[in-house]
């Protein structure tokens, strides 16, 4: 059977890449230098990275996107413009864990480590962060979480850490056995797991298909200025 | 030649689809989103998020309705702006894909020329030049429109929307968001005979912040000598507010008339759907020798009819953007 042909789209993070490959083997690539607007390229890119693959956006099997999590707004950009191409070309959603996929390329560029932690970054000494064991099974579930010296006691060393939270983070580990991957959120990092969604059939809902937001929205409750009627 | 227009809408709380062929409106859907109720005002991040599960339901929605396919699609107009960044990013980001995926032009919307031209939607068509009173939850402006697509601003809000002194006044009063058609309908049953200050704006300028500290004054004075002032006088205080709005949005509205010589006058927006105003309003135009237009309901708050009726204009001109379109939070429609 032919491998299939991904339209990859990872939006997490400040850098926008844009991703097309026929299973394993990436045929164009896009990415923004960070601080770029998502929205003012995204299509753009798309239009770019299928005219470098030489293919038609019809003839496209699947569509990916990062699944989180990250900046909700650039996810939202994403997953909007997934289901725009899904919606009009008929094409299946997948969706894909951020972290694993930038766990998998740490992996890949430090082979040797007992633990990885990626980090994306998120308001002040906070990270959306999992733990993953040298198998790349994970320890811990995503979750928001405030950057601590001890956060890494009792997990086997030496740990990498990368991502966009990772350079914050670095100051805090001065002891040793923690080391610093230098890696960004890449539209290539989700080849893998996309694959394997694509071969289970993993699909998401085109219309209720949501990104990982991992909190609810921030709401204050404003109180009645007058005692109500 | 047969011309279809797909409009999409994202801007505030609600998301919306409607399909336009050669003039006329074929569909209009909309999403609400019930959640800020609970509030007591829109949620940004809550609204993008409910934008993105809504979008496709409601697109899909729209095509059925009109009985057409994507593909017969001519071109695709969205809300640019103005509204909330995060709203409106969902609404552009999908437009935009779509235009991409089905090879048609994309068309950007200012959310404000299209509340006016939701007045071109039936017949009997404006003839020009027009005087439009736009007033809705964000926005209240008095707009001489010159054709489709040639308007602009002569005065506009300070300060509050319209429709804000009436959400405002309702969370003073206890009153669930959006309080603008409870405030009218208790106001039916009751007397203005409260008096609120007008405020002294000079041109065909508008400021509402003024009113909503009187308002609130007058509550505190009446509920420190009567903790049951508003319940029992609920009725009246809505009318009396009701009415001070009104007409302060009729005195300007004439002064423009007066000073333009355009008897063409038109309202739009959600607060025209208000009864009172709508009553004013008539009886302005028999007083003073106007024809006057006022569109149906369901285009006057926020609805994608009105994009995709601006839309349809905007393409017989050739009137297209580039997909580098980014949202406008603030956009002055000239
Ligand atoms: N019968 C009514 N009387 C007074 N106000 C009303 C009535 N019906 C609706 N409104 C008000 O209209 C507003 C909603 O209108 P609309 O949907 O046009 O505005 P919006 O989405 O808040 O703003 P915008 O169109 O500027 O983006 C609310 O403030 C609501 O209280």
């Amino acid at each position: 059977m032919r491998e299939p042909l991904l339209l990859l789209l990872e939006t997490a993070t400040e850098v926008c890449s844009i991703g097309v490959a026929r299973g394993r083997e990436l045929l164009g690539l896009q990415e923004s230098p960070p601080g770029q607007d998502h929205a003012a390229i995204i299509t753009l890119y798309i239009e770019a990275v299928m005219e470098q693959a030489g293919h038609a956006l019809a003839e496209l099997d699947a569509i990916v996107v990062s699944d989180g999590p990250g900046s909700y707004t650039s996810l939202r950009i994403g997953a909007a413009t997934a289901k725009g191409i899904c919606f009009a070309l008929q094409k299946p959603l997948l969706a894909v864990d951020t972290l694993q996929s930038l766990a998998e390329a740490c992996k890949a560029l430090a082979p040797g480590c007992r633990a990885y932690c990626p980090m994306i970054d998120a308001r002040r000494m906070e990270v959306y962060t999992a733990l993953f064991d040298e198998a790349l099974r994970r320890l811990w579930d995503t979750q928001a979480m405030v950057l601590r010296a001890e956060m890494f006691q009792g997990v086997p060393n030496p740990v990498a850490i990368c991502g966009s939270g990772a350079a914050k983070a670095l100051p805090l580990f001065a002891q040793g056995g923690v080391h610093h991957i230098s890696l960004k959120c890449s539209a290539t990092y989700l080849i893998a797991q996309a694959l394997n969604a694509w071969h289970r059939q993993d699909f998401q809902d085109i219309a209720y298909y949501v990104p990982m937001y991992l909190k609810p929205p921030n709401i204050t409750i404003p109180k009645p200025r007058i005692s109500p009627a | 030649m047969s011309v279809i227009i797909l409009g999409i809408e994202s801007s505030c709380d609600d998301t919306a689809a409607a399909i336009v062929q050669d003039g006329k409106v074929r569909s209009n859907c909309i999403a609400g989103q019930e959640v800020h109720r609970l509030y007591g005002g829109v949620v940004p991040e809550a609204a993008s998020r409910a934008h993105l599960s809504h979008i496709v339901p409601v697109v899909q929605q729209a095509m059925e309705q009109a009985g057409v396919a994507l593909h017969q699609v001519d071109a695709i107009a969205f809300t640019r702006g103005p509204g909330l960044m995060g709203s409106l990013l969902v609404g552009v980001s999908f437009a935009k894909s779509l235009a991409l995926s089905l090879q048609r032009p994309l068309i950007e919307v200012n959310h404000l020329l299209a509340h006016v031209a939701s007045n071109f939607a039936d017949p009997p068509m404006p003839n020009f030049p027009m005087l439009c009173l736009t007033v809705s939850g964000g926005h209240t402006q008095i707009v001489q429109v010159d054709d489709y697509l040639d308007m602009r601003p002569l005065g506009q809000t300070l300060d509050d929307a319209a429709g804000e002194a009436f959400d405002k006044t309702g969370k003073l009063l206890g009153i669930e968001y959006p309080s603008g058609p409870l405030i009218d309908r208790l106001a039916q049953q009751g007397q203005a005979r409260f008096a609120f200050p007008e405020p002294q704006v000079p041109g065909l300028d508008f400021s509402f912040s003024g009113l909503k500290t009187s308002i609130l004054h007058f509550l505190q004075k009446h509920t420190a000598a009567n903790p049951d002032f508003v319940k029992q006088n609920l009725p009246d205080i809505c009318a009396s507010v009701q009415h001070r709005i009104v007409t302060i949005l009729m005195r300007k509205l004439e002064m423009a008339a007066a000073q333009t010589g355009i008897r063409e006058v038109a309202i739009a927006g959600g607060v025209s759907a208000n009864s009172e105003l709508r009553r004013q309003f008539q009886q302005a135009g028999q007083r003073l020798g106007w024809k006057v237009y006022i569109p149906r309901l369901e285009y006057c708050t926020d609805n994608a009819a009105m994009i995709a009726l601006a839309g349809y204009f905007k393409y017989l001109r050739g009137d297209f953007v580039a997909h580098d379109v980014t949202p406008m939070a603030r956009w002055s429609m000239v």
